[in-house]
């Protein structure tokens, strides 16, 4: 029967012999000649991970390339845009060019790697701490309320020290919020980044799975 | 000698800069806001060390993240180079990493800075290796007929001297009688 099967190459069709794969009832429908286990074809898990693994990477797996990338464009972007905005003084025939070269590019570089590697410090760790504490606490899984928490939290953070130069619960609330706000525009625009390219900012499959 | 437990090569250099930036951001917010904390004025000590914190510790991170992404890069790159991966890849980019970071300040400098990095990464190399051999010994395989059976009914009978000295054996138990 089974060779006979296999040489038939009716692939979806025929309705000659009963089914030889097992099926449950609201599982999926395999072809009816199916030469194969079906649990093979389960979806879900395709790596064999060591016990106590996970199968896709945390928050924590990932914050230091989430780190370390936004500190090498922070450098990037910032040393460009600081051969850019001085190209006058560069164009002018100075006489130590290199030396005026490498100090503007080494000043905004570091200047905006560390800005961009703080942010996404604040993001990676309220974000991790986060995760945690919801997954200790209320057995939570990691999902897009994670993201838009450490998004605004972030926000909030990074606009604290700008705040506290102010005097007055009026001004240090308003930085604060406009911080937060801007935080929690960026998470939406993550959020949104996973939902509609799929790019991949959590190193799981995405928030909605 | 792979590693498994670190990034493949090229990520690897953005897996360490960001590592080095946070342990940076974390040793330094410590360091500086307990230095914030001493150097304030009385009334306004704990704002002093959370400004300094803010203002200092990114400062540590930069350097930090700095000396991580060179160090990474030359190693990936030596790795590419060699074609394998041993301590003297992580000695040879130590030393690099430290000519590298002092570029500005003269030849003199670089070489005393790329000495200190070769011999900290060979101290750091040293350590590790020592330490995976230490570990290593719990899982060295004893041959069979080194180890002893587990059953000591398997034993048999004694031999007379030797069994008299650990309380045991006929002779011990003819002395008893």
């Amino acid at each position: 029967m089974m060779t006979d099967d296999r040489r038939g190459g009716q692939l979806f069709g025929g309705g000659l012999f009963a089914p030889n794969v097992p099926s449950s009832p609201g599982g999926p429908s395999y072809p009816q000649y199916f030469n194969l286990d079906p649990s093979y074809m389960t979806p879900g898990s395709e790596f064999i991970v060591p016990e106590g693994a996970q199968q896709t990477r945390g928050r924590f797996e990932l914050a230091f390339l989430q780190i370390g990338s936004s500190v090498m464009a922070g450098c990037v972007l910032g040393s460009i845009g600081g051969v850019v905005s001085n190209r006058e003084i560069l164009r002018s025939g100075e006489k130590h060019l290199k030396t005026t070269f490498s100090n503007i590019v080494f000043n905004n570089g570091g200047k905006w790697g560390k800005k961009c590697g703080v942010v996404a410090f604040l993001y990676s760790g309220v974000g991790t701490l986060f995760g945690l504490a919801r997954q200790h606490l209320l057995s939570q899984d990691d999902d897009g309320i994670n993201t838009m928490t450490a998004a605004t939290t972030t926000g909030v953070l990074y606009s604290l020290p700008q705040a506290l130069k102010h005097s007055g619960l009026k001004p240090v609330a308003k930085h604060l919020c406009r911080g937060g706000l801007v935080g929690a525009v960026a998470g939406v625009v993550i959020l949104g980044s996973e939902y509609f390219i799929g790019f991949n900012t959590k190193g799981r499959r995405a928030w909605y799975y | 000698m792979d590693e498994y437990t670190r990034e493949p090569c090229p990520y690897r250099i953005v897996d360490d800069c960001g590592g080095a930036f946070s342990l940076g951001v974390i040793g330094g917010s410590i360091f500086h806001f307990i230095k914030g904390i001493k150097d304030s004025a009385k009334g306004s000590r704990l704002k002093g060390g959370f400004m300094s914190v803010t203002t200092n510790a990114p400062k540590t991170g930069g350097a930090f993240a700095q000396w991580g992404f060179t160090f990474s890069a030359t190693d990936c790159a030596l790795v590419a180079l060699r074609g394998k991966e041993d301590p003297w890849n992580a000695i040879i980019s130590g030393g690099v990493t430290g000519a590298v970071l002092s570029f500005r300040q003269g030849y003199t400098a670089m070489f005393g800075s790329a000495v200190i990095g070769c011999v900290l990464l060979a101290l750091i190399e040293g350590v590790s290796i020592a330490m995976t051999k230490m570990s290593a010994e719990q899982f060295k395989p004893v041959s069979p007929l080194e180890q002893m059976p587990e059953d000591p009914s398997q034993l048999g009978p004694a031999p007379a001297g030797f069994a008299s000295f650990f309380g045991g054996g006929s002779s011990t138990e003819k002395e008893f009688q």
